[in-house]
């Protein structure tokens, strides 16, 4: 009898790389999912470089770098544009594709071809970015405010290109979470329940839920610039009847919503990292589940904290009270992952370090956020650099943490070999001293008057300015050891085996990394994700899952909290043993 | 004794096919928001204005896309119509309501179309550019669906498609081409009657 | 709960307060308060921080004690404790920050209201933003002609309400030591209103990216006694200086004509010593220099003679013909004219400011 299985704990053999399929159309979930990863970094690492030479402009108070003012507010609008729409709103479609169909059991996403379609969207829409420094490129910010983005005041054509760039971005975005909804809802492995479900799934989500309601309204403002810019229309121009605050209004109904489309999976993650190194289940599933779903729901009422100056004044009200609502779930969350790590038995791997970062830098994010739902507040902190504190703290902080913790706990199972931790741990001393000294100045420069995007700014910051470039230089030479470390683990890092971390879902039960269909066997789903520390899941971990798999089907052992009943036993032969979860 | 575990899951037919009308009914939503988007705007700057149509601009005629509905709504009726023939087995009458269906999908976009053009050259601002803004859309998505209609009646014709082996292009494609004349006619009440 | 745990978290609770109560009233995270507006802003953003402060605390606090105390032990290879949850914790950690939140609303709202009801004898002072500084006109008598001003004087003590223009494209009119900001958007005028409390300079900023100079977009506000304010007003008004006589001319006239806007000037040329700041045309700083070398064999005085009369003779390389108004050679005495060219004559590169 030939061995169909691995043998329990055996390695993956590694399969030749070739790197033409990574560079071609494939219809393989992992394959688009690797290459939306990479295609993202590396806008990343331009929207850095961009970033390198904003803090160089602003080391001395009359814009040193950049003569002509115009080439700096390009390069901070570019940065923006890159870091939101190229790096932090796609990646997590490329984990998400790598990993949402490998956690719930399924082959592949419901629609393999939409997948593919969606991630060949990018790479043109980027590039036609790019090509707008040719022909003149986008000034007026990420935000593109009327007038300065029409066709007076910005003459360029890039900013035309930036609109049809975004437009194809928002179409790829969209297809994205329509294959995500329907694969999530239809496509589970039998006994997972909806509350079965890894809390990345539940993120993945949420988060599709949140892109598919609300990028169309980014892809009507954007239909109705190109208007303006290209037929000669009036919409948003005051002076032939136009609003110009119409823009303003819909842009950030949909930019809103799109910073929670860039959290929400990052929090998902930490659940998984932080459960996973804690040894310990996550406190309060339940609460986490909901609270991302109520996220998504009430991330849709608070648009308009964004024009606190702006907008009729008791129009203002409202918002502050769902900007203050929206706190409350946010906090849920943050109390039960330290609930979940209050006790554990923690490990300290990097993927950790930047899940315990996330958690430390977030707070201060958050409670600036707080800050900024207060009206009163916000007109001294509005358009001023606390409020690029502020996004930075939950974007880098936050999100872009999420982002490294996820890679450094996925790279195993995409590659089949681990990251050096040493490498690692000083990537990520680096990020968060380099971070800190870059970004908390920044709340102090805001709060005394100097405000953002400007390429010159009065002398008495000076001093706050050159600490914060100092930090960023730091910041930004710190995030070269990641890719360092990727590339060069890729070829000479440790064979990672199945499950190196000893983790409860799906995608850890099969090898490393995972045959084309995904699983040698029918996957059969721990009873609960997170059973840290209960005889099931020391079971599961240690290769039987024949009595779960039984059970799911016998509609018992789907309450993670019930124990299941003893079953008979069941004949077995080397080659039943199904894929076993240790290394 | 051997027990062998089966294949990862396959999708089966079933599935597919709840997968595909969960794709339709979700895109249906993502393109009424962006429609939605613009009636939106529509209002806004319609407000700003003293009056509607503004001072010293003319009303649009509304006979020919008041023609244009009742075209539209004719040619829905025509797809409801090909489904029912498929249902009953009627491959004749299948394609000729098919073609019915393109044949006024056609007559609308072709006049769309040319009534753009002509908007183009000879605007007079707000109120001719939220027509030119929100038609264009409109008729952009019509045209997408009308190649996808295209395309399933190309199947028909060789003969695929049938209650045994299944039909949901047809019913995609028929779905979405409801979605474009409701579409038309919440437009149309929007800029000629309200 | 045992007693020990009890007086342990109470005494962490005081500690927090303490250490809460003094980063609220000492912080330093604003600059001076030199307004009602300020006071009040302040007072409830030392409020959250305050309690900002005590939540950051704690959740660091947990965050860096279960780092030291809940490492891995090594050879321990086990998971910790199957805890899944604990209902009447995530109760209260749900209810607490609802209660915190609801609370920071009502005081906020009720900072926020104050600033929306108008004070009795308001000051109104007009702002115009445009690319790239700040103008304000104050309130005068419409009988007495009062050019506007770069420099934002306000008397102490006194509510004034800002109405804000833009020429343009959007601006954000901020004075941080007020703390009060509100966007000017073209084809409106917004307001915002203030009570200056103490005396002092400061700036205004503008916050809203207008384009290439949004940077050096500042302006200086200064907030004096009445009776200061009352004599910088003064100095604004255009008082006509004395007609020439027929056949004479003075550049004080002239400039008086450009000021004033006879000739429309402005529109199209650029001197800030005239208060008038036009794109459309050459500028006029330096023309004195310029003049004498633009048309070989035209002296200074001919050539801007001319340039006014038949402004098509000869076009600056760079601008377009048939723009500039072609009448003044019907409408414009030769005393006005070349009281105009007297006025230009004087504007050299290196001669000194004229004397406001």
């Amino acid at each position: 009898m030939a061995a169909t299985l691995p043998a329990a704990g055996a390695t993956q053999e590694a399969r030749p790389f070739r790197l033409s399929k990574y560079l071609s159309w494939s219809l393989d979930h992992k394959v688009i999912g690797v290459q939306y990863l990479v295609t993202v970094f590396t806008f990343y690492l331009i929207g850095g470089a961009l970033a390198m030479l904003i803090r160089v402009n602003l080391l001395t108070p009359d814009s040193m770098l950049f003569i002509d003012k115009s080439t700096y507010n390009a390069v901070f609008s570019m940065h923006g544009t890159i870091m939101i729409f190229l790096f932090l709103v796609p990646v997590w479609a490329g984990f998400g594709n790598y990993f949402i169909p490998l956690m719930i059991g399924a082959k592949d996403m419901a629609f393999p071809w939409l997948n593919a379609f969606a991630f060949w969207l990018l790479p043109p829409a980027g590039l036609l970015l790019i090509l707008g420094w040719i022909v003149g490129p986008p000034q007026a910010g990420w935000t593109a405010y009327f007038p300065l983005s029409g066709p007076i005041y910005s003459r360029a054509d890039g900013q035309t290109l930036w609109a049809i760039s975004l437009h194809l971005i928002g179409i790829s975005s969209i297809l994205g979470a329509i294959n995500f909804i329907v694969t999530l809802k239809n496509m589970r492995v039998k006994g997972m329940g909806w509350f079965q479900m890894p809390l990345f799934c539940w993120s993945i989500l949420a988060t599709s839920i949140i892109v598919l309601l609300a990028t169309p309204f980014l892809g009507g403002a954007l239909t109705l610039m190109l208007f303006d810019r290209l037929a000669g229309t009036n919409i948003f121009n005051p002076a032939t009847g136009g609003d110009p605050l119409l823009w303003t209004n819909v842009f950030w109904f949909y930019s809103h919503p799109a910073v929670y489309i860039m959290i929400v999976p990052g929090f998902g993650i930490l659940s998984e990292v932080l459960s996973v190194f804690s040894r310990k289940p996550i406190f309060g599933y339940k609460a986490i589940a909901l609270s991302s779903m109520a996220i998504a729901g009430l991330g849709f009422t608070v648009w308009a904290h964004h024009l606190f100056t702006t907008l009729a004044p008791w129009t203002r009200v409202p918002f502050m009270i769902t900007s203050m609502a929206i706190a409350v779930p946010t906090g849920i969350k943050v109390f039960s992952w330290l609930g979940t790590i209050w006790r554990g038995k923690i490990r300290f791997t990097t993927s950790m370090h930047f899940a315990l970062g996330f958690l430390s830098l977030f707070v201060i994010g958050g409670i600036t956020g707080v800050l900024l739902a207060a009206i009163p507040v916000d007109y001294q902190a509005h358009g001023s650099y606390f409020v690029v504190a502020h996004l930075h703290f939950v974007f880098f902080g936050g999100s872009v943490f999420a982002v490294y913790a996820a890679a450094y706990y996925w790279y195993p199972k995409i590659t089949g070999r681990m990251m050096d931790e040493r490498l690692g741990k000083f990537h990520f001393w680096l990020t968060y001293i380099g971070f800190l000294l870059s970004f908390l100045p920044m709340h102090i420069s805001g709060l005394y008057g100097m405000p953002r995007r400007v390429a010159a700014y009065d002398p008495k910051f000076q001093a706050i300015n050159i600490l914060t470039s100092f930090g960023a230089f730091l910041l930004g030479v710190g995030q070269l050891p990641f890719f360092v470390n990727a590339a060069t683990s890729f070829v000479g890092g440790i064979r990672a085996g199945n499950n190196p971390w000893r983790a409860l879902t799906l995608e850890w039960q099969t090898s490393s990394p995972p045959p084309e269909e995904n699983f040698f066997d029918e996957p059969v789903p721990a009873p609960d994700p997170y059973g840290y520390g209960t005889p099931e899941a020391a079971s599961y971990l240690a290769g039987d899952h024949r009595p779960r798999k039984l059970a799911a089907e016998a509609g018992l052992g789907t309450n993670p909290l019930m124990p299941v009943p003893d079953m008979p036993d069941m004949p077995t032969t080397s080659e039943d043993k199904p894929v076993s979860g240790d290394r | 004794m051997t027990t062998k575990y089966p294949a990862p899951q396959e999708t089966t037919p079933g599935q597919q096919l709840s997968n595909n009308r969960l794709l339709i009914t979700l895109t249906i939503i993502a393109l009424s928001l962006v429609f939605a988007c613009l009636i939106y705007s529509n209002f806004i700057v319609r407000n700003a204005q003293g009056s509607w149509p503004p001072a010293g601009v003319d009303r649009m005629d509304s006979l020919t896309p008041l023609l244009m509905t009742a075209i539209l709504i004719l040619s829905s009726g025509a797809a409801i119509m090909a489904v029912r023939s498929l249902k009953a087995g009627q491959r004749g009458p299948l394609l000729t309501y098919l073609y019915v269906t393109i044949g006024g999908g056609l007559i609308y976009s072709v006049w769309m179309l040319a009534f753009l053009a002509r908007l183009l050259t000879t605007f007079n601002g707000v109120y001719s550019a939220l027509f030119l803004a929100l038609w264009f859309v409109h008729v952009v998505h019509a045209v997408a669906v009308l190649l996808y209609l295209g395309y399933v009646t190309a199947q028909v014709r060789r003969g695929r498609y049938s209650v045994a082996e299944g039909w949901f292009p047809l019913e995609g494609s028929t779905n979405l081409w409801h979605f474009v004349t409701i579409v038309w006619i919440v437009l149309f009440v929007v800029l000629y009657i309200v | 709960m045992n007693s020990k745990l009890i007086l342990r978290l109470a005494i962490i609770g005081v500690v927090l307060l303490v250490i809460g109560a003094i980063a609220g009233a000492l912080n330093p995270f604003m600059p001076a308060r030199a307004s009602a507006e300020a006071n009040a802003t302040d007072s409830l953003f030392n409020v959250m921080i305050m309690i900002g402060t005590i939540i950051f605390l704690i959740v660091e606090g947990v965050l860096v004690y279960s780092i030291l105390r809940f490492r891995k032990k090594p050879n321990d290879e086990t998971d910790g404790p199957p805890m899944h949850g604990n209902t009447a914790l995530e109760l209260v950690w749900t209810a607490i920050p609802a209660i915190i939140v609801t609370f920071l609303s009502v005081a906020a709202f009720s900072v926020f209201a104050a600033t929306q009801v108008p004070r009795d004898n308001e000051l109104v002072v007009r702002v115009k933003g445009q690319q790239f500084v700040w103008s304000f006109s104050y309130p005068h008598d419409p009988s007495v002609n009062m050019r506007a001003s770069d420099v934002l004087v306000l008397p102490v003590d006194q509510p004034i309400r800002f109405d804000i223009e833009a020429a343009d494209v959007m601006h954000g009119f901020w004075i941080p030591e007020f703390r009060i900001k509100q966007d000017a958007v073209p084809g409106r005028i917004t307001e915002v209103r203030t009570l200056p409390t103490l005396k002092g300079e400061y700036s205004v900023v503008c916050y809203e990216l207008c384009g290439s100079g949004h940077g050096v977009m500042r302006n200086a506000v200064k907030v004096v006694e009445r009776s200061e304010y009352e004599k910088y007003l003064d100095t604004l008004i255009v008082r006509p200086p004395a007609k020439p006589a027929p056949g004479e001319h003075t550049p004080e006239w002239g400039k008086y004509l450009i000021i004033s806007a006879t000739y429309a000037c402005g529109g199209c040329h650029y001197l800030p010593d005239a208060n008038i700041a036009g794109v459309t045309g050459p500028t006029w700083v330096g023309i004195g220099d310029r003049a004498a070398t633009r048309v070989p064999g035209q002296d200074a005085r001919t050539y801007l003679q001319h340039a006014i009369l038949y402004p098509n003779e000869y076009i600056v390389p760079g601008y377009p013909a048939n723009v500039m108004p072609q009448n003044y050679a019907e409408v414009m005495s030769d005393t006005d004219l070349n009281s105009i060219v007297d006025y230009l004559l004087q504007q050299k590169a290196g001669q000194a400011a004229q004397a406001k």
